[in-house]
């Protein structure tokens, strides 16, 4: 199960924003379309829009509804279509697969528990670039020329993107020195 | 008592790991009684959570287990009711 | 109580608007005790549940401009209760106890090193609804060992207030109490977390990585001290010697402070005796109120000792070691490994012993272990077995290497352990024909330095409850029993009439014992007791010792001075029946002291531990259980043993 948890939205009781981790979803900008768990919910009149965010979703009631009464059903719902990545797609979904989620998600885990294992051994792993799937970072510091860095970009960063990215083709080390 | 969900690799019971093994937890045997399913899972038994067997006592009951960053200790009647799988 | 406290919007403009009501939640050895004593400065009074023997602690506090009830509830890993005591805990935050409303606000502990297992705690606490706040405690231990923990963080993921106190410290108590005294405004969630146990860990999981939370490492320190103290080898022998330990200084250190305590009181009563001029007054204050409050306060050291061993031994978490290591062994008597270390405690005094029952998280596992904790030998029993094994075996005498007294001593307190033992599997077995069984768990803290403060609070508490509850009841006793072997008075005639020289204190104190209601009364319960081979002064000495059983020396001794006040052991020794079908033969025969020495070892001779069964039990149906069972239990068993040695000796 994808890791949710709702905030309130400041000034919008009708809203819910559900923290994810960056970019679980491809895209970000209203979803038009909804995989079934949560299209029935905004069917039968319970949600009025479901919104992607870099590293959220916020799910709008329906006016006369209330969190209090339906809240649990909507988790439930989004859970299920959380499981099911590709049943999302955007209201504009003309554009090209988008590099943004990707890269979120990247900088996260360079920010984060990546970021940290780096430095608690004398490093630095900085983001460069992301595109078309491709994530290219750069090593600095003592992970420059570490064999063990390799095997932290694989096992930390590339094994833990691809698990929500399915887009990501690979992550490579610039040779350049930053 | 939740359905044991699918697994990949084999499955077992968590009182059959010698100490020093880790795995990851299935889910609870359909036998265990309802109010020990119910307090193993307040506990951190849940299914995904990784466990570790850390301690047997020196008349082989009960066990220390590590799950969700702490130390319990069960009896092995208790742990029969965790299912786990990736035995290591 | 202020003024200021009487707005409160559920006041309904009452006049007498009783205090906010606030409960503290949280996992065992999450840090709730200490913070409960920091924000009630231990005012606090013990009680009981209804209907439970499940204790119940409620204190004042202070905060802001206006006071409030604080209770610490009962430590607990769910609200989801599979146990009665637990479901008590469950109606005190749902309103659903008698006549009791839910509690305004509540206060959850965690501890910070262990938070993704407590936030299904949280969880289920914030499903109720009611305004509450998380208190984290521990923060600076998961510094310590490479954790970290964004609390602004973690307020906003969770949508409730988050305080960091670290209350062995008393670091953020301020903070807290400023908190309370907003309780009214403080938020609640957007939306309730999940009840789903896949759900909750998904939302457990998004909190923390929300709070950037990363968990401590291992206690490295635990780990290497528990691969020696949980050693199937090592382990085993520490463990031994730690009990070895403990008896010697629950013994031997404590002997010392119990003698200046006994000189002193001895002294005291002396110098009554010589400055106070009428001697029925002198005997009255010297005897029976200085000796029965000295009788009591002679065990305090030892008591004070034993509850700082077991409060360093629990702050330190070896408590919870000895019960790992012990828990196969009580497993035979249907307990668990918790309830070691309550009959651990018995072996000096019941009191502290049944005290320690409140870890036992079964009210099944509690009582039966206070139903067996009596039979331990207590150090009370210690005088009266070293008295008697001293008129039944010969000093000398040798069985192999060992001197043969000190092998009946040791059988004496094997007899009280297995006995004890049987006592709760019969009690476990009784009590598990109703109800649901419950699981074992039991969590094994890492080892941390136990503040000075909190050990000390442990150990004043004890003694000062040890005190308020056995001075009132032995004094009360000891003084009963002085004017029932004191009553009737007789007048200097009357014994010149029956020929007693008013002049001999001895022959004149041997008459009035002689001829007292407590005579009358040991007579009277002759028929219950002669088959056991007691006589009357027995008798006697058996109905004192009912209070608190050191005293049976007393009084035999005193009956024995009266007949030979220079050498009171060879008159012991020489006394023979005064009437009945064995007059004139020796009173003190193997299979007497035999019967004797057995009856001490079952009978609930103490109203201490009475006292204490009623209070932890919250009424008197189980210490009359006991006091029934016990007592029954001796006489037969003495019955058994007289039989049994008469015929082995011939």
């Amino acid at each position: 199960m994808i890791p949710i948890h709702p905030q309130p939205v400041a000034g919008h009781p009708e809203q819910l924003r559900w923290i994810t981790s960056a970019g679980v979803l491809p895209f970000t900008g209203v979803a038009a379309t909804l995989p079934a768990p949560l299209a029935a919910l905004r069917h039968d009149g319970t949600l009025a829009q479901v919104r992607v965010e870099p590293a959220a979703i916020v799910t709008t009631l329906h006016p006369g509804r209330q969190w209090s009464r339906d809240g649990a059903r909507v988790r439930t719902a989004l859970h299920a279509a959380l499981a099911d990545p590709a049943g999302w797609a955007p209201a504009d979904s003309a554009g090209k697969p988008d590099d943004g989620p990707l890269r979120d998600a990247a900088q996260e885990l360079l920010d984060g528990p990546v970021g940290d294992l780096a430095h608690s051994h004398g490093g630095h792993i900085e983001l460069v670039d992301v595109r078309d799937g491709t994530v290219t970072v750069t090593l600095a510091g003592a992970c420059h020329g570490c064999p063990a860095a390799r095997t932290t970009l694989r096992r930390g960063l590339e094994d833990q993107l691809r698990r929500s990215h399915p887009r990501l083709r690979v992550v490579t080390a610039d040779p350049r020195r930053s | 008592m939740r359905a044991v969900e699918a697994s990949t690799g084999s499955t077992g019971r968590l009182s059959g790991l010698p100490p020093g093994s880790r795995a990851t937890i299935v889910g609870l045997a359909d036998g265990a009684p309802p109010s020990t399913a119910r307090r193993l899972t307040d506990l951190g038994f849940t299914a995904g959570t990784p466990v570790q067997v850390v301690r047997r006592a020196p008349l082989r009951d009960p066990v220390v287990y590590r799950v969700k960053d702490y130390d319990l200790c069960l009896r092995r009647a208790q742990a029969a009711h965790v299912l786990v799988r990736d035995a290591q | 109580m202020k003024d200021a406290g009487c707005h409160t919007e559920a006041g309904g403009g009452a006049v007498d608007t009783p205090l906010p009501r606030l409960a503290l939640a949280g996992s065992p050895n999450a840090g709730k005790t200490s913070i409960f004593n920091a924000l009630t400065g231990l005012h606090a009074k013990t009680g009981n549940y209804p209907g439970v023997t499940v204790s119940r602690f409620v204190g004042t506090i202070q905060a802001g401009d206006r006071r409030y009830l604080i209770e610490d509830l009962p430590g607990t890993y769910s609200l989801d209760p599979i146990s009665p005591d637990e479901q008590i805990m469950v109606d005190v935050l749902d309103g659903h106890l008698d006549g009791e409303a839910p509690p305004d606000a509540l206060l959850v502990v965690v501890d910070a090193t262990t938070l993704r297992r407590s936030l299904r705690f949280v969880a289920q606490v914030l499903r109720r609804g009611l305004p509450t706040c998380l208190v984290v405690t521990f923060t600076d231990e998961m510094t310590v060992r490479q954790g970290q923990l964004d609390l602004p963080a973690l307020q906003q993921a969770l949508g409730v207030p988050v305080v960091r106190v670290l209350g062995n410290r008393g670091q953020g108590i301020d903070d807290l109490r400023e908190q309370i005294a907003q309780w009214p405004t403080w938020p609640t969630p957007a939306l309730p977390p999940p009840d789903d146990p896949a759900e909750a860990d998904a939302w457990a999981e998004s909190v923390l990585s929300f709070a950037r939370y990363r968990a401590p490492e291992r206690h490295r320190i635990t780990q290497r001290v528990d691969a020696v103290l949980l050693h199937p080898l090592w382990g085993t022998i520490v463990f031994l010697a730690v009990m070895v330990a403990f008896f010697q200084t629950v013994f031997t250190l404590a002997a010392p402070l119990q003698g200046y305590v006994e000189t002193f009181f001895g002294w005291l009563s002396g110098v009554v005796t010589t400055h106070v001029g009428n001697p029925w007054l002198a005997g009255l204050l010297g005897d029976a109120i200085i000796g029965g409050i000295g009788a009591v306060l002679v065990f305090v050291p030892q008591i004070m000792l034993l509850f700082l061993l077991i409060s360093l031994l629990e702050g330190v978490g070896y408590m919870s070691r000895a019960a790992f290591l012990m828990d196969r062994v009580m497993s035979r008597a249907g307990l668990e490994g918790r309830a070691f270390v309550a009959l651990l405690s018995s072996f000096a005094c019941a009191i502290p012993g049944i005290m320690a029952t409140r870890t036992l998280p079964s009210a099944k596992d509690r009582l039966a272990t206070m139903m067996a904790a009596p039979l331990m030998t207590c150090s009370a029993r210690l005088p009266v077995y070293v008295l008697l094994i001293g008129l039944l075996v010969d000093p000398a005498a040798q069985w192999g290497p060992f001197g043969a007294q000190g092998l009946v001593m040791f059988g004496m307190y094997l007899l009280g352990a297995v006995s004890a033992m049987t006592a709760a599997w019969v009690f476990k077995k009784l009590g598990d024909r109703t109800g649901p069984l419950l699981p074992f768990y039991m969590e094994m803290p890492p080892y941390r330095i136990p503040s000075a403060r909190s050990v000390l609070i442990a150990v004043g508490d004890s003694a000062k409850s040890f005190l308020r509850k056995c001075t009132t009841i032995i004094a009360v006793t000891t003084v009963s029993l002085w004017l029932l072997l004191n009553l009737p008075l007789h007048s200097t005639a009357d014994l010149r009439a029956h020929g007693v020289d008013p002049g001999n204190d001895t022959a004149v104190s041997a008459y009035v014992a002689d001829h007292s209601y407590a005579a009358d009364l040991g007579h009277l319960v002759a028929p219950v007791f002669d088959p056991l081979g007691f006589d009357w002064r027995i008798n006697i000495g058996v109905l004192s010792a009912q209070s608190a059983r050191e005293t049976f020396v007393a009084t035999l001794g005193q009956v024995a001075a009266a007949e030979n006040p220079d050498e009171p052991s060879k008159a012991l020794k020489a006394m023979t029946y005064t009437d009945g079908p064995h007059a004139g033969l020796p009173l003190f025969t193997a299979p007497t002291i035999a019967a004797l020495l057995v009856y001490f070892a079952f009978a609930l001779q103490c109203m201490a531990t009475v006292g204490i069964i009623r209070r932890e039990t919250g009424g008197w149906k189980w210490p009359l259980i006991a006091f029934g069972y016990l007592t029954a239990l001796a006489w037969i068993m003495a019955y058994v043993a007289r039989t049994i040695t008469a015929l082995l000796a011939g």
